[in-house]
């Protein structure tokens, strides 16, 4: 098609299509309904014109190897916009002002609102949008939010049929008790988000704080022992130094013990004071070395054997040790968590589903193979059981290396959990119950924080390991994934892929739905329609590439499909309490604002590991249960007791 | 567009409720074609333009090319 061909409709010939649908036996009504239709008809057709006569564009700048300015795409797009606003405002002025009686009865009839999405657009700040539909296939959205006094704002969002934004109205304080009748406030208010949470900071106490913290009740037992063994040592010094005195030696500062732990050694040092002044004592006294001996034993035996000192003196090295122990246990653990890791090493933690069926459920699954997408969802978000994940990083080695990962649509990104095995490949982990993972081919020891941070560091390099058959040691290739067993693992939000063109000469800069053939899929059908259009007007036009109205209606319907998917996963996903992310090839994850006609994908602000590690993470306990108890209805597990184990989940929240 | 909204009927409705109602309608009308009318120009105009634009870089291009 060529400038020249661009066939815009008159002022006339439409007044003719009206004068020849309109019959002049209408009543008003009928009338107004005809005109309300033709005028759609003709908005309708100036967008077509315009959409065919910037796709005839398209394609002579694709031959040409240029490219159609944004600037003009966008003035024809705000064009199409003027026109639907002009067709509303027709609409408004010829609908008839209902009597009294009827608006009465309009309103008493007020009807639930038709929710097809809850969503986000970074061009309402702060607001939820929620997507409604009416019977006439019109898309409306209301984007809400609060102010900072708390109290309901928000705006009116018409739709344009290619789902981009068309008139946008500021919504009233009236108009919230009409949302409200129509479930549209009730779906705003009942959105769950991520519970707040205070990071902990790892710190490794000393022994002392260790004990105070941790053996605040053994403390406690420990200290009234020593009194009471003080208090009985006092009563047998005061024998000590009576026998002492008969030799004419005091032994001074006898009560003065500096402290719990101190005391043991203070004793210590006086008996071997003791032992020492006998000594002197006995020699000047003319005894025997034998004699001697005898006697310091004497004494040494009345301080050690009589007051229980050394009883005193293994239980306080045994508190401290254990202090001590459990000071680097708790440093180690909460080192060990998922938030720490990722904010040491700078990765995000993902935990992968499938989306295909077969490989998501397979006989080691401890789920029933019609166990949905959103029960696993529902599964991880209310019972947080024990499962596998990896660490990604964003963006890549210098040596161009991406961090892999199990499987590459979709996931969830993990703000929280306990990272209890950490490997630089495929652990092959199975699950066995819900807070039980196996692995296979591992040690069982406990591993460093130096392990977790190796199985970290890994980025997508495959590499040789040693898999344990039948008791022989045979070397294998690893995967490019690592992976990571965590036990009570918090959601942060959840993830789907999407495309970008590599290719530095094609790059569009734009984001496309799941990857990149989405871009290349669009393409295709926008050839395809160019040349159906063309051989329409031209029937002695042959494309280089064969085309027919059945093929392209075939690949239009799966370009469809697939966006439509990916929109009601998104959908899904955020009605369950996911905020929503996308994540390219490299691993970058950026907030998700909603999803366009043409596969592209509208993205907001890049997150980092960060981010991730310190925000609000897993479900508030109320959410969790209604999601645990939904799965428990459905009876998804395959072993009753894993339903029992779930079951208990649930009850003790 | 006058013409086509005279020759209405309107079942029993006066002459004068008739006459009003055709007026509002025949004003609403004429207002929407006016507008889609402007818009059509518009739209016209920035079609236009982007293929003159494809020509002048294809244009320049070939100059470009002559030029080497």
């Amino acid at each position: 098609m060529d400038k020249e061909q661009i066939q815009i409709k008159s002022k006339e010939s439409q007044a003719e299509e009206i004068e020849k649908n309109i019959s002049p036996e209408k009543t008003a009504e009928e009338t107004r309904e005809e005109m309300i239709a033709t005028s759609e008809k003709e908005v309708a057709g100036f967008e077509n014109e315009g959409e065919k006569g910037l796709q005839a564009a398209e394609q002579k700048a694709e031959v040409d190897g240029f490219e159609v300015g944004v600037e003009d795409k966008t003035a024809l797009k705000e064009l199409d916009q003027k026109a639907e606003v002009a067709q509303g405002e027709l609409e408004r002025e010829i609908t008839p002002n209902e009597l009294p009686e009827k608006e009465k009865d309009v309103e008493s009839k007020i009807e639930k609102a038709n929710i097809v999405g809850i969503t986000k657009d970074r061009n309402f700040p702060g607001s939820v949008i929620i997507k409604t539909e009416n019977a006439e296939g019109r898309m409306m959205g209301y984007a809400i939010r609060k102010d900072s006094q708390g109290n309901l704002e928000g705006n009116e969002i018409r739709y344009m049929k290619d789902g981009s934004i068309g008139p946008v109205y500021q919504l009233h304080e009236s108009s919230f008790a009409k949302l409200r009748e129509q479930g549209v406030l009730e779906a705003y208010e009942n959105i769950p988000t991520m519970k707040d949470r205070s990071a902990q900071v790892p710190e490794l106490l000393d022994k002392k704080e260790a004990s105070k913290k941790f053996l605040a009740e053994e403390r406690e037992k420990l200290a009234q022992e020593i009194l009471a063994e003080r208090k009985r040592r006092r009563e047998k010094m005061q024998t000590l130094k009576s026998e002492l005195e008969k030799t004419g030696k005091i032994i001074e500062n006898l009560d003065d013990a500096a402290g719990d732990s101190q005391y043991g050694k203070l004793s210590e040092m006086q008996s071997e004071e003791a032992s020492a002044t006998a000594e002197a004592f006995l020699s000047e006294n003319g005894m025997d070395q034998q004699e001697a001996e005898d006697e310091k034993d004497n004494l040494e035996q009345l301080i050690e054997n009589s007051d229980g000192l050394e009883t005193i003196k293994q239980k306080l090295e045994a508190h401290y040790t254990k202090a001590d122990s459990l000071a680097r246990e708790k440093f180690e653990s909460i080192q060990r968590s998922v938030e720490q890791t990722a904010l040491r090493s700078g990765v995000f933690f993902v935990h992968t589903i499938q989306e295909n069926e077969r490989f998501r459920h397979n006989e080691l699954s401890n789920v029933s193979s019609n166990t949905t997408y959103k029960d696993d969802a529902s599964i991880l978000l209310a019972l947080e059981p024990t499962i596998s994940a990896s660490s990604v990083f964003s963006g890549r080695s210098e040596d161009g290396k991406v961090s892999g990962l199990w499987s590459d649509a979709s996931g969830f990104l993990l703000g929280g959990g306990d990272i209890r095995y950490a490997s630089r490949n495929d652990l092959d982990s199975k699950s066995e119950g819900i807070k039980k993972r196996i692995v296979t081919n591992t040690r069982e020891e406990k591993q460093s924080i130096e392990d977790i941070d190796t199985a970290v560091s890994k980025r997508g390099e495959m590499e040789a390991v040693y898999v344990e058959h039948n008791g022989v040691k045979v070397q294998e290739m690893g995967t490019v994934y690592n992976e990571f067993i965590i036990d009570n693992p918090k959601v942060f939000g959840y993830y789907q892929s999407v495309g970008v063109v590599e290719d530095k000469l094609f790059a569009d800069g734009k984001h496309w739905v799941g990857d990149e053939s989405t871009k290349y899929k669009y393409q295709e059908l926008s050839r395809m329609k160019g040349d159906l259009d063309r051989i329409k007007s031209d029937p002695d036009y042959y494309p280089i590439t064969p085309v027919s109205q059945e093929s392209y209606d075939e690949k239009l319907s799966d370009f469809q499909k697939k966006i439509t998917e990916y929109k009601k996963r998104f959908e899904e996903m955020f009605s369950m309490g996911n905020p929503l992310y996308v994540m390219d090839p490299d691993r970058n994850v950026y907030e998700y604002l909603g999803v366009n006609d043409d596969g592209t994908v509208n993205i907001g602000r890049q997150l980092t590991p960060e981010d991730v590690a310190t925000g609000k993470a897993g479900l508030p306990v109320e959410k969790r249960k209604e999601l645990g108890n939904n799965i428990l209805k459905k009876a998804v597990f395959k072993e009753g007791k894993t339903a029992k184990e779930a079951e208990e989940i649930i009850e003790n929240l | 567009m006058a013409k086509l909204f005279l020759c209405f009927q309107f079942r029993g409705a006066d002459k004068f409720v008739k006459d009003l109602i055709v007026d509002k309608y025949q004003i609403a009308w004429e207002k929407f074609q006016e507008k889609m009318n402007n818009l059509r120009k518009k739209q016209k105009e920035v079609l236009t333009r982007i293929f003159e634009k494809l020509d002048q870089q294809k244009l320049e291009a070939i100059r470009k090319k002559l030029q080497k």
